[in-house]
């Protein structure tokens, strides 16, 4: 019976440690736990003062600092997250979709492949009307515009969608860009989507990794490849270049991984072996180093580390709000002055956006181009598109009235009916928009 | 502070129960006092004024009343406590609904409304009320002598075990205890109340809480598009988050009371088991119900009144007064009048009507009307509550929604464990772990279980919000 009693205390002391150890790791740090992965914001601390206890604050903000800061919170998660995709095959992560064979997805990749969020024909057209204007412009100082679609997971591995998922497809904003953009064949467009979805099945190593949202670090090398091949051929130029002189095969990590670090399990989901490139620049030395300014999504980080030895000044716009490389705390603000000095330097501006986010290209650096570089430059007038204007001659041209007018302007200023007819169609249109404005 | 709250399990319990186990025993119940008072003002900070306030007051006009010799006196000074306590749960429960009522008529009758600053409730106002109340019956009944220290009296009244959601525990059941029950407390029962509270920790996070989330999904609006089929799979959800969610808060409170030493009630006996509702009503919150019979249904008259027809208003008042204690709303009332309808039925033809049923048919068809008056219970409006029952009954077309493989496992094991107990050897599992002294094997086999669901416990609480992006939004 005394050994029972010893037994008994001892598995109770046992409990006691346990129900302690929160506290001592948040205090004592005894263990490492590694972070979190993913969009984790910070928690701080609150203070104690007589409102806020009284007032119910205090403790609202010290249980939700607790909550996210105790001891052992991160190994807990883990515990937690690791539970429910062992159990309930769910992903504790934002928009993380676990597919057929533990495929991971985003559900935004998915909506966007089966066209569920498709913004219309109108806006891809006004899209494409503003790439090709900035296209044209740049043309005119030398300046190449080169647009890179990389692909989106939905598209490239249908078939390990989950049924739940799929539906009927309609048209996607990639279809309604590509559609458009077919009408201007001078575009200068990369379309990696298309490019990889022709190569899955014959590709020496995977494109796209299981577990990440981007494409795998061998698929990047690709299309670094592919995008300096392009800017050669465009601008006649002979550019450094890297080349993988062999491969490492390891568990897929980093970038590779990114979805699957980001459910923040114990355990790593499965095997997943991936070719890593060393890499070696070409012996050739009569290269030239031009300058390039990209604007891009996530996508581009898997190039960035290549690419920017190909080139002298390599800045990115990281979503056109960061810029990359940070060479000062100060963060730079991404305004049409920073933009327009940035262009005036490069010899390149590059876009890179992944077809599941295609209809967001450039965010918002195509409206600072368009205001930069507007139609009626010089002016503090409003935006006018091509495709306004040209919407207006056509109506213009159907009514014998107004297209008499216009004549008539022509030959008293001497000049061509179709000058005549464009320069008062861009007038109607820029008065009734400032008119507009100045109402509001 | 709740019991499932990482403040709680990883902070506060620890701690208490250190200085709680360290200290002499004659610092014991001023450390469970100090814990309670703390855990009160953590969660409703202005409202232990209240509480403190009152308790005071009770305790003195208890003490007077029953040292008076006048019966006169006696029975003011009750009128006077009973007053205070029930009209001080008055305002603060039941004061907006009152005057939002009355303001509907009065707009209605084209008289412009009161006007009125919607009270806030204080947290457990609902529970500690009604055991002030049997603490003052209990001692103008001379069932027991009052306490004679002013903080044993706030002890039994704020002791944060079942301060917040019960089990509403008699004065007299407890009175003895407050400083006589060291004797009893022994490490078998400090092990067997840990247990019992990770159970009713298990039941909450792991049952109740993922089920509870089909079910306000489909419930909380727009279910007008779903079809019959969800309709009746989310108040099955609900039906097992609110029992396991109570009945799991309740296994909490008794295994932290155990622990210190004190036995509290029994409040929940697998009531979804039950043959008739007046069997449900004896297996679901059952310290309520010993509240409403001995405080209520009996100084009314109970059992022994002269005709059929005041015995049956004298339980449908007790049913409403118990429906209304829950919440103040006209869907509450309701709730209540329903259950007492068929407590009524049951007395006056049913049981004997369904006496030959078989017994697995009578369980069904009361854990269906179980499941039709939650719908009152959960639903905000009486036109809801109603629009609910349409879809259930009337065999709607709409869209199903599947629960998705985290609410059905759980769905399915609160099932099966909520009528386990139907078999035998239920029955005996269950008195082996809740009610029986616990074999040295058991013990050995219990601790690394309990351990283990504590641990799966914490990291579902601590998982509840954590659901980020991968990456950051721009």
């Amino acid at each position: 019976m005394k050994t029972n009693k010893y037994i008994l205390n001892f598995i109770f002391f046992l409990i006691f440690i346990m129900l302690w150890a929160g506290i001592l790791q948040d205090h004592f740090k005894i263990f490492d736990e590694p972070a979190l992965q993913g969009d984790i914001r910070e928690v701080k601390d609150t203070s104690v003062s007589i409102d806020g206890w009284f007032g119910g604050e205090y403790q609202i903000a010290k249980e939700h600092f607790i909550t996210n800061n105790f001891g052992f919170h991160n190994t807990l998660i883990r515990i937690n997250n690791q539970f429910d995709f062992h159990m309930f095959n769910k992903a504790n992560a934002k928009e993380v979709i676990v597919g057929i064979d533990n495929f991971l997805y985003e559900k935004s990749y998915i909506d966007n492949y089966f066209g569920r969020n498709y913004k219309g024909d109108t806006y891809h057209q006004e899209l494409i009307e503003q790439i090709k204007f900035l296209s044209d412009t740049l043309k005119k100082i030398d300046k190449l515009l080169l647009i890179v679609i990389a692909p989106g997971k939905a598209s490239f591995y249908p078939e390990y969608i989950p049924k739940v998922f799929v539906g009927d497809s309609s048209t996607s904003n990639y279809d309604g860009f590509i559609k458009y953009a077919r009408s201007y064949p001078d575009l200068n467009i990369l379309d990696f989507r298309s490019y990889f979805s022709q190569l899955k099945n014959s590709s020496n190593f995977k494109l796209y990794p299981k577990y990440g949202i981007h494409w795998s670090m061998y698929g990047s090398y690709l299309a670094n490849d592919s995008i300096i091949r392009y800017v050669e051929n465009k601008r006649s130029v002979k550019l450094r270049r890297m080349y993988a002189s062999s491969y490492d095969y390891e568990q897929a990590h980093d970038i590779d991984y990114d979805i699957g670090a980001g459910m923040n399990l114990l355990f790593p989901i499965g095997e997943n072996i991936l070719p890593y490139p060393n890499y070696k620049f070409s012996e050739s030395t009569d290269f030239v180093k031009p300058n390039i300014l990209i604007i891009g999504d996530s996508f581009f980080w898997n190039i960035y580390p290549n690419l920017k030895t190909s080139f002298n000044k390599c800045t990115f716009l990281y979503y056109n709000k960061s810029v990359f490389p940070q060479n000062s705390t100060a963060e730079k603000v991404v305004d049409e002055e920073f933009t327009k000095s940035e262009i005036d330097q490069a010899d390149i501006v590059m876009m890179i956006v992944t077809e599941a986010k295609i209809e967001s290209i450039g965010w918002g650096f195509l409206n600072n181009t368009n205001n930069i570089y507007r139609i009626n430059k010089g002016n503090n007038g409003p935006n006018i598109t091509d495709r306004e204007v040209k919407e207006l001659i056509n109506q213009i041209n159907a009514n014998p009235n107004w297209s008499e007018d216009i004549r008539k302007k022509a030959e008293e200023r001497g000049v061509t009916y179709e000058q005549a007819v464009y320069d008062d169609a861009k007038w109607f249109l820029e008065n009734k928009k400032q008119s507009s404005a100045n109402e509001q | 502070m709740v019991f499932s709250s990482i403040v709680f399990l990883v902070y506060f319990l620890p701690i208490f129960f250190t200085i709680y186990y360290l200290v002499p025993r004659r610092f014991k119940n001023p450390v469970i006092l100090a814990g309670s008072i703390l855990f009160y003002a953590w969660g409703g900070p202005k409202f232990i004024f209240v509480i403190l306030g009152t308790t005071i007051f009770d305790f003195y006009i208890v003490r007077w009343m029953y040292y008076s010799e006048s019966a006169k006196r006696r029975k003011l000074l009750l009128i006077t406590s009973l007053t205070l306590n029930v009209g001080l749960l008055f305002y603060f429960k039941y004061a907006n609904f009152f005057i939002d009522n009355i303001n509907l008529a009065l707009t209605a009758a084209g008289v412009s409304p009161v006007s009125w600053l919607d009270v806030v409730l204080p947290i457990g106002i609902s529970f500690y009320t009604f055991e002030t109340i049997t603490y003052v019956v209990d001692v103008y009944r001379k069932v027991h002598k009052p306490l004679d220290k002013f903080w044993d009296y706030q002890l039994y009244i704020i002791f944060f075990s079942k301060l917040i959601a019960g089990p509403i525990v008699r004065y007299h059941d407890l009175a003895d205890q407050i400083r006589g029950r060291f004797d009893n407390d022994t490490i078998e029962r400090k092990l067997s109340g840990f247990y019992r509270f990770i159970i009713g920790l298990s039941k909450k996070v792991l049952i109740a809480n993922p089920v509870g989330l089909y079910a306000d999904n489909i419930m909380s609006t727009g279910f007008t598009e779903y079809d019959t089929a969800t309709a009746w799979l989310a108040i099955l959800a609900y039906s097992m988050q609110i029992y396991f969610d109570f009945s799991g808060y309740s296994d909490m409170a008794i295994g932290l009371a155990k622990m210190m030493g004190f036995t509290f009630p029994e409040n929940f006996n697998n009531p979804y088991t039950s043959k008739s509702i007046t069997e449900f009503w004896r297996r679901w919150h059952i310290t309520l119900g010993n509240w409403m019979k001995n405080y209520l249904y009996i100084p009314l008259g109970g059992n022994q009144v002269d005709s059929k027809i005041k015995l049956y208003f004298n339980l449908w008042i007790v049913f409403l007064a118990s429906g209304f204690w829950h919440g103040a709303s006209w869907n509450f009332l309701i709730w209540g009048a329903f259950h007492g309808l068929f407590l009524v039925l049951e007395r006056a033809f049913l049981t004997e009507l369904l006496k030959k049923v078989n017994d697995l048919v009578k369980v069904g068809l009361t854990i269906v009307i179980v499941m039709t008056g939650w719908v009152f219970f959960r639903l905000e409006t009486f036109s809801e509550a109603i629009a609910f029952l349409s879809k259930m009954y009337l065999f709607t077309d709409g869209k199903f929604i599947a629960p998705e493989l985290s609410t059905l496992i759980p769905l399915c094991a609160g099932f099966i464990f909520a009528i386990f107990t139907l078999l035998p050897k239920g029955e005996k599992i269950q008195s082996r772990i809740y009610h029986s002294e616990i074999s040295m094997k058991l013990q050995i086999l219990l601790a690394p279980i309990s351990i283990l669901f504590f641990i799966i416990c914490l990291a579902k609480v601590a998982g509840s919000d954590f659901n980020p992006f991968i990456y950051f939004r721009f």
